[in-house]
């Protein structure tokens, strides 16, 4: 069972880039996806068999127990090291990978010398120390989003970065989906026209909070309401969100205004659990942001509005203004293709123009997965994080960056406290010149 | 960057080499849309059949489109009551043929929509005698008719044209079967109606549809068709399948299987609800 399982996760990234490249050809998918090529099938194959990629997992809570299962799967991948400052956490974890060496203080982890890279799955509040500390140390670097907690630790984050020569990842797990990257690719060849404007949401319908067995704990387990180390639904979903947008705007946005408060979930918690933002580019196009956790009815949606059509993100769907252009034979087509010789629901009364009145979705990808339902984006399945983890371990080894990474991550958190700044002062707030990095475009 | 307001102007095409397999998609051509395949031809036989045909439309539609005041329809709409006018010869052709169509279907297919009216067509000219002219789908139909012929001279002996949803070329056969086929939707409940075997062969339907019943008249009474029935209508030609299948709306089952006989290898069916 687990060597099969072994085989299926490591397929993964290599169907994955491979069918990506199926679709993209190799100019495509450089010019389109840069980071994807340091994990190239071949580049898989020789850091295979070099070595493992040796792990230290720093935080073995709910989140870096998860990585620790996929780490499991990964057949280039060997934790040798974990390290938590909350004992039962780390308990649980040991329990998982039984031989690991077993750290409570993180720096001790970082003294290991027989550790190529660490993973980082602790509150948002110590990503930049621990980052930092960990490129300091000559360890390759994964660290789970957002980047951090004020401006000022992402610049010192990505200045450290910048004069490293190590491998830094953060999890965003949309830039290694297969449907986004497919979506990104059509999306730049004309898919729906002309972006016009962005609209995400994300709502969910639970209080965040988790069970603390000791009242001292309390801001340590529920460490996502506080601000001390949590910039609340900005960086724990927004982050996400708004990376795709500048990917696909290729444009970082200016400036932004909003709303925030605690509408609901007034339990202590010092977070907003709802909040409403617009952010505009430099040539007036808006993101239009909202999120909250008293009501799950929309769910969550990451919708590029094009003058001819809108994507979907999420869903991995696209709707066309003008559908169809293959009218009458798409399914045909599809048929024909897979080598099916079937009906086609083609024939009816004449088609009136006037008469369509809803939008058909096209699905991005032809298989459909829970990829294609979004699900595997809360949670409900595989979040697809384990794509990214590989080709993390496969940089371990190979020493070679993933470009734009970290600079998505670094650009997309700055929108987020952006964003958390207008909410609590009330104003619109236009990106300080201080943070503004060369990667940006405007 | 391909945008694609460009490719709705121009349609849309792609030939795939490795399944020597052509599509093509134009949204708005004769008040509908075209889409279709190509099968088993070079990309060079297969994109020159495709514009020849896109390019014959165009001629139809500047001849039959009754919406554009200057078509040649429009004009001798225009003109009606006032005797004889010269007609150019390929409306004379069109206008002989559908007079055809009207004797064979027991005059339940009128360009016209009026019983009472008679079309006099003649020596270059046309008298409308008061009546106006709606060729309705019967122009699909010719324009079908070309597009096999232009295909044959190509050399293409499988492809499978979409007009408009209710006017279908079957050309040979699909790439994995010894036909095409194709299911005919109940539009008031998406279910299949029937299920069809195309080889070489045509298909019209016609019906209501919900929010736009009764665009169909019948010249007996001059008054729209109401109610939920749809016909379907398999010939050799393309043209007959479209007289058959508006026919088959107005007629009686015994009016219909007295007529269908008058149309070569006609295969007529009424499906009311």
């Amino acid at each position: 069972m687990t060597n099969n399982r072994n085989e299926s996760i490591d397929m993964g990234l290599r169907n994955f880039i491979k069918t990506l490249g199926c679709m993209t050809g190799g100019t495509a998918l450089l010019a389109t996806t840069p980071w994807l090529t340091s994990c190239t099938p071949e580049k898989l194959e020789e850091a295979a068999r070099e070595r493992r990629a040796r792990i230290g997992v720093i935080g073995t809570g709910s989140r870096g127990q998860y990585h620790i299962h996929n780490l499991l799967k990964i057949q280039i991948a060997e934790i040798v090291a974990l390290c938590d400052i909350y004992q039962p956490n780390l308990d649980a974890a040991a329990k998982l990978v039984p031989g690991a060496r077993l750290y409570k203080d993180h720096r001790k982890l970082l003294e290991d010398k027989d550790i190529d890279g660490v993973i980082i799955a602790t509150p948002l509040g110590t990503h930049a120390a621990l980052t930092i500390d960990s490129l300091e140390a000559g360890k390759h670097t994964f660290c789970e989003k957002a980047m951090a907690l004020t401006m000022d630790q992402c610049k010192a984050v990505y200045d450290k970065y910048r004069d490293s020569d190590r491998v830094l990842f953060y999890c965003m797990q949309r830039m290694y989906d297969e449907k986004y990257v497919k979506a990104f690719q059509m999306i730049r060849t004309g898919l729906i026209g002309d972006i016009v404007g962005m609209r995400c949401h994300w709502f969910r319908n639970a209080d965040w909070r988790r069970e603390v067995p000791s009242p001292e704990l309390e801001r340590l387990i529920n460490w996502r309401l506080y601000r001390e180390n949590s910039a609340g639904l900005m960086t724990e979903l927004g982050s996400h969100q708004l990376e795709v947008c500048t990917l696909v705007a290729d444009k970082m946005p200016t400036r932004v205004a909003g709303f925030g408060d605690i509408v609901y979930w007034k339990d202590g918690r010092e977070v907003y659990d709802t909040v409403s933002l617009t952010y505009q580019f430099g040539d007036g196009r808006n993101i239009v942001y909202e999120s909250l956790i008293s009501n799950k009815f929309n769910g969550m949606e990451e919708q590029i509005l094009g003058k001819a059509g809108t994507v979907d993100l999420s869903k991995g769907v696209y709707y066309l203004e003008e559908d169809d252009l293959v009218f009458g034979v798409r399914q045909l087509l599809t048929q024909v293709r897979d080598g099916v010789f079937a009906a086609v629901p083609t024939a009816g009364p004449s088609w009136r123009p006037e008469l369509r009145d809803k939008y058909v979705p096209h699905a991005i990808l032809k298989q459909a997965s829970g990829a294609a339902t979004g699900q595997n984006m809360i949670g409900e399945q595989n979040d697809g994080s384990d794509i990214i983890l590989e080709a993390f371990c496969q940089s371990c080894i190979t020493g070679e960056r993933a470009r734009n990474v970290v600079e998505e991550c670094y650009s997309a958190t700055i929108l987020c406290l952006m964003g958390n700044q207008a909410m609590d002062e009330k104003r619109v707030v236009s990106l300080p010149e201080e943070y503004i990095i060369p990667y940006m475009k405007f | 960057m391909c945008q694609l307001s460009f490719v709705l102007r121009q349609g849309y095409s792609q030939y795939d080499p490795d399944g020597r397999l052509f599509v093509g998609a134009v949204p708005q051509l004769m008040g509908t849309k075209l889409s279709g395949i190509i099968a088993g031809a070079s990309e060079g036989a297969a994109r020159f059949a495709w514009m020849e045909a896109l390019s014959l439309a165009g001629e139809l539609e500047a001849l039959l489109n009754r919406f554009d005041p200057a078509s040649e329809v429009s004009l001798l709409n225009a003109a009606c009551g006032s005797g004889p006018r010269p007609v150019s010869p390929r409306l004379e052709e069109l206008l002989a043929a559908c007079e055809d169509y009207r004797s064979r279907t027991s005059g339940l297919f009128d360009i016209t929509r009026d019983a009472a009216s008679s079309l006099t067509v003649q020596d270059g000219t046309a008298d409308l005698h008061g009546a106006t002219l709606d060729f309705g789908g019967i122009g699909k139909g010719w324009f079908l008719r070309e597009c096999r012929r232009i295909l044959a001279d190509r050399g293409i002996r499988d492809a499978f044209l979409c007009f408009g949803n209710s006017s279908i070329l079957a050309m040979g056969s699909h790439p994995h079967g010894d036909c095409w086929k194709v299911s005919v939707i109940d539009p008031f409940t998406g279910d299949a109606v029937t299920e069809r075997s195309l080889k070489d062969a045509s298909l019209s339907v016609s019906g209501n549809r919900p929010g736009y019943e009764g665009h169909i008249i019948d010249p007996r009474t001059g008054a729209g068709l109401p109610g939920r029935r749809i016909t379907v209508a398999m010939c050799p030609d393309p043209a007959d399948a479209e007289a058959l299948s508006t026919c088959a709306m107005l007629a009686t089952g015994e009016e219909l299987a007295s007529i269908t006989p008058r149309f070569e290898g006609a295969d007529v069916k009424q499906y009311n609800y």
